[in-house]
């Protein structure tokens, strides 16, 4: 029998997915079961940019023109600035620095010899179904046996969130024990290192996710799955992307 | 021949316009983009496409009495990419842009109000993909979009991008033209438990 992840062609989840598919089922049936993905807001695309200016600067570069590259990156992006995206744009030379101020002690990080990010790969692995979990990370140090990833918000949190728990617990388990990996929170004024959540208790949970999920595809075509998912049109999912979810879901 | 119509910026007209419903003198129906030429309306056909001169385009808050004769005031932002804080509560977000209105001509549109700026930044993510610099899009009105408020409503036009065109020769001329230049299907059945977790063998990097 056809295993659920099979039918739908879905060859691999990921951190992001699988919270997805928790808190957001019907943003999860149109992202993935249709290919309708919500186009990226101005806060994470903030954290790309200042992401790349981070690695360039920790690589050797000028950390002036890491950041002239990050603003120019993210005014392509977002070409007509309104409040939101200049509020998000302001952010990025602040958190630049202060991820820069945290990380440099670490040295330079590594990536792959072909160049692009660290892939990392787990299995999840029920009855009759195996599907890979994958992720990739900012910035590993095998000579610390460290591995950071850089998270930049408006607010510092003072504990993860489930869902970053959950993102830290896979990257852990596919590092296994010689490296730990630990979050850097960056505000515009403050920076901390988190690593909250008991790996092993959250990828149990998330395999019940999993495993959830897994029936649910192998029960349904999408077109049910479309028919049948309730839809919460006060999710913060949605947010900017109201028009979207009316196409989609007539609600 | 263009007649000067100039605002407090020093734009020049003639100018277009977007009518959510429609003109107070009746001149233009509702959910039409119509030229204002001196005190002359005349609805303008936006489907058959306008060339958007983005690269010369600005942004800012306008402020209107909303008499005749009266031009708004308006405070540009530095740059597009950036909103400076609203500088008062009566202020709008609006936007200029010198636009190729066909047969040669040009307009500039320079509006604000919610109708005219969610029409911009909903078309705005298509305008950042402009394929190379002096590429203008040419876009053409295909719907109209009813948008309520806690407190009143609009119609947002919803334009497309046709295609991406050289800079015509209407806007060449920019700093002559005041414009800064720079059904559901039966349930399925439940779906089986999960299998019970010790069934399964699990290498180091499963879970």
């Amino acid at each position: 029998m056809t295993n659920g992840f099979t039918k739908h062609n879905i060859d691999h989840l990921s951190a992001s997915s699988i919270n997805l598919w928790a808190n957001a089922p019907d943003v999860w049936v149109m992202s993935y079961l249709y290919g309708l993905r919500t186009p990226m807001g101005p806060a994470p695309w903030r954290g790309i940019c200042v992401e790349h200016a981070v690695v360039e600067t920790l690589m050797g570069g000028s950390e002036k023109d890491a950041i002239q590259k990050a603003l120019d990156k993210f005014d392509k992006r977002f070409l007509v600035g309104d409040e939101a995206t200049t509020k998000e744009r302001a952010m990025i030379e602040p958190m630049v620095q202060l991820s820069v101020e945290q990380l440099i002690e670490f040295g330079k990080p590594e990536f792959p010899e072909e160049g692009g990010q660290n892939k990392i790969s787990i299995t999840a692995k029920g009855d009759g179904w195996t599907v890979p979990v994958i992720g990739y990370l900012d910035l590993v140090y095998p000579h610390h046996g460290v591995v950071i990833d850089l998270k930049t918000t408006g607010r510092m949190p003072s504990t993860m969130s489930a869902e970053h728990q959950l993102q830290r617990a896979i990257y852990q388990k596919a590092k296994g024990g010689n490296q730990s990996v630990k979050f850097l929170y960056v505000t515009p004024k403050k920076a901390a290192m988190l690593e909250d959540g008991d790996p092993a208790e959250l990828l149990a949970q998330a395999k019940v996710q999993i495993t959830r999920m897994e029936a649910f595809l192998r029960t349904l075509d999408k077109e049910t799955a479309k028919a049948i998912v309730p839809v919460q049109p006060n999710s913060f999912y949605w947010k900017g992307n109201e028009q979207l979810r009316k196409e989609f879901y007539g609600l | 021949m263009f007649q000067l119509d100039t605002g407090s910026n020093g734009a020049s007209g003639p100018f277009l316009a977007w009518s959510a419903r429609g003109t107070q003198d009746g001149t233009v129906s509702a959910r039409k983009f119509f030229i204002r030429d001196g005190s002359a309306k005349t609805e303008y056909d936006a489907s058959k496409g306008f060339v958007m001169d983005i690269e010369n385009m600005k942004t800012g808050w306008q402020r209107s009495e909303g008499l005749a004769g009266v031009a708004p005031e308006w405070k540009w932002n530095q740059t597009v990419s950036q909103m400076m804080p609203s500088p008062g509560e009566d202020y709008k977000k609006g936007f200029s842009i010198r636009c190729a209105t066909g047969g040669g001509q040009s307009a500039t549109w320079e509006q604000a109000g919610a109708a005219a700026w969610d029409c911009l930044t909903d078309l705005a993510p298509k305008l950042s993909q402009q394929p190379a610099p002096g590429q203008l899009p040419m876009v053409r009105l295909v719907d109209a979009r009813a948008v309520q408020f806690k407190r009143g409503s609009t119609v947002v036009p919803v334009l497309e991008i046709v295609k991406w065109v050289d800079r015509p020769d209407c806007l060449k001329d920019g700093v002559v033209a005041g414009i800064a230049i720079e059904a559901p299907k039966p349930a399925p059945a439940p779906a089986p438990a999960p299998a019970p977790q010790d069934s399964v063998v699990l290498d180091d990097n499963e879970f």
